[in-house]
């Protein structure tokens, strides 16, 4: 269950980085099938990476550096940390699709800017507490896991980027990523 | 500190690296700005002009407007956040339909033209207002045309003086626009908007309260990704004008209008309102205004 959990969040969580990674790229006023696209692109970034670390992870099972329970006590302790932070998002995003403006202003201003700024600290704090009372082993595997996932977004802005030319509308050329000084 | 001494203070990239007059392009010197960004002790914003490629002594014009048009769309996708279409159709919707015959919007500085795009696509303004959006700057406007085109919006885009065009305004509006002007020119841009013979003006811009800087530099940190967009997006916050500049600058430059101000700040939670309009209006057109703006006529203060 817990292991479930934690899929579902982090698929949630690839697929809005997803989203993010695309976001300001369109400028069409009517983009919804662009940024399902996105989304979705998040989406499989993150089932990617998920099937990586459980191979990852059934690996140090099988060499003996890690245990079963052990690691469903430390994603406990990690669950703990996003499903705070996802039900507070969640209250965020009912408020961003209420009928009020003066409430979904409220959603963007205290929880959605925020909260995506937020973001790496409670992912890093995820894996903290995952370690913590943990062996080195699932620590060292949680600091792998919430790095992988917060490697997510950058790589799919660099993906986003490749593909400017028919994501960016109107077209401009990409940014350099390492700009460097020019005379 | 004066309004020529906080705009030395904090520059915007995006005035600096492109110069547009109403009827040409003029290349801009890299080296100058640069120095001038460097003896003014801006050295983060000169190292940023800097990584703009240049083309002999100038920078480069096709990599100046590739920079400009990433950071419009991302500034679209903040617009598009906070739902801006929304908050200035619930405030210009009333006046429009309190106004005889065919009534034309003109959006000054529209850059992308989001808002004209936004209002022709939702026609939240009627289906007979005619929304037009002007600016200096061709690139974004030949964006704006290609964007309008992209999805069939019926809207118009015109380079050039927004005072002058073939067909006069019945009310000018803006978003992001004023705080590039220092008070003294704030004057005469709404004098020239009471002269061309405009009902009123909804001018939207960062409300200039105590938590504004922060509030943008983590919305720019966290949803943006060109550097220019987010160096520009957090100094147009301290930039920003305080309600009594723009009522004077109404008061001093419009004469017959009179000045009004939707969530003046310190009257309301900045949060739900980040973009606030200065309003003019007519004086006869005031009272009735109020009355067809409903409830939220208890947000509008007349100072």
């Amino acid at each position: 269950m817990i292991a479930v959990t934690l899929c579902i969040l982090a698929l949630a969580d690839a697929s809005f980085s997803g989203f993010r990674a695309h976001a300001g790229r369109d400028g069409r006023i009517d983009k919804r099938a662009a940024k399902a696209n996105a989304a979705a692109i998040g989406a499989a970034a993150g089932a990617g990476t998920l099937i990586a670390l459980g191979a990852l992870i059934l690996g140090s099972i099988g060499i003996g550096l890690t245990t079963y329970d052990g690691l469903v006590d430390a994603g406990g302790r990690m669950l703990l940390a996003y499903v705070i932070y996802a039900t507070v998002v969640a209250c965020g995003f009912a408020g961003y699709f209420s009928r009020w403006l003066e409430v979904r202003s409220l959603a963007t201003m205290l929880v959605l800017g925020p909260g995506t700024f937020a973001r790496p600290a409670v992912i890093l704090a995820g894996a903290v507490a995952a370690a913590t009372g943990g062996s080195a082993s699932v620590g060292l595997l949680a600091f792998i896991a919430a790095a992988a996932m917060l490697l997510i977004e950058p790589a799919l802005w660099l993906w986003f980027d490749r593909r400017q030319e028919s994501t960016m509308i109107p077209f401009a050329p990409a940014p350099r990523r390492f700009p460097h000084r020019r005379h | 500190m004066s309004d020529r001494d906080r705009r030395r203070r904090y520059p915007e990239l995006s005035d600096l690296i492109v110069d547009f007059t109403a009827t040409e392009r003029l290349p801009v010197r890299a080296a100058d700005v640069i120095a001038t960004l460097e003896a003014d002790g801006h050295r983060r914003s000169a190292k940023l002009a800097a990584t703009i490629r240049q083309r002999g002594e100038f920078f480069d014009e096709a990599d100046a407007d590739a920079v400009l048009l990433r950071s419009h769309l991302e500034l679209q996708r903040l617009a598009e956040e906070i739902q801006h279409g929304q908050r200035v159709t619930r405030l210009l919707r009333p006046l429009v339909d309190m106004l005889d015959g065919p009534v034309t919007i003109v959006d000054v500085g529209c850059g992308l033209g989001y808002l004209v795009r936004w209002f022709a696509a939702t026609r939240s303004l009627g289906a007979d207002t005619r929304v037009i959006g002007v600016d200096f700057n061709r690139t974004l406007l030949d964006a704006a045309r290609a964007l309008a085109d992209a999805e069939q919006l019926d809207c118009e885009f015109v380079a050039g003086d927004a005072f002058a065009l073939d067909q006069a305004a019945t009310v000018y509006i803006s978003s992001g626009v004023i705080h590039h002007f220092t008070s003294d020119d704030l004057a005469d841009f709404f004098a020239a908007q009471e002269r061309a013979g405009a009902s009123g003006c909804f001018h939207f811009d960062v409300a200039p309260t105590a938590i504004t800087p922060f509030g943008a530099w983590l919305f720019h940190r966290a949803r943006m990704r060109e550097p220019l967009a987010r160096h520009d997006g957090v100094h147009s916050a301290l930039r920003a004008h305080d309600d009594d500049v723009l009522v004077d600058a109404v008061r001093a430059g419009a004469t017959g209008w009179t000045p009004l101000l939707f969530d003046a700040v310190g009257r309301r939670m900045a949060v739900l309102n980040v973009m606030r309009p200065i309003i003019g209006l007519r004086p006869e057109l005031v009272d009735a205004y109020e009355r067809e703006l409903g409830p939220l006529a208890t947000r509008l203060s007349r100072p």
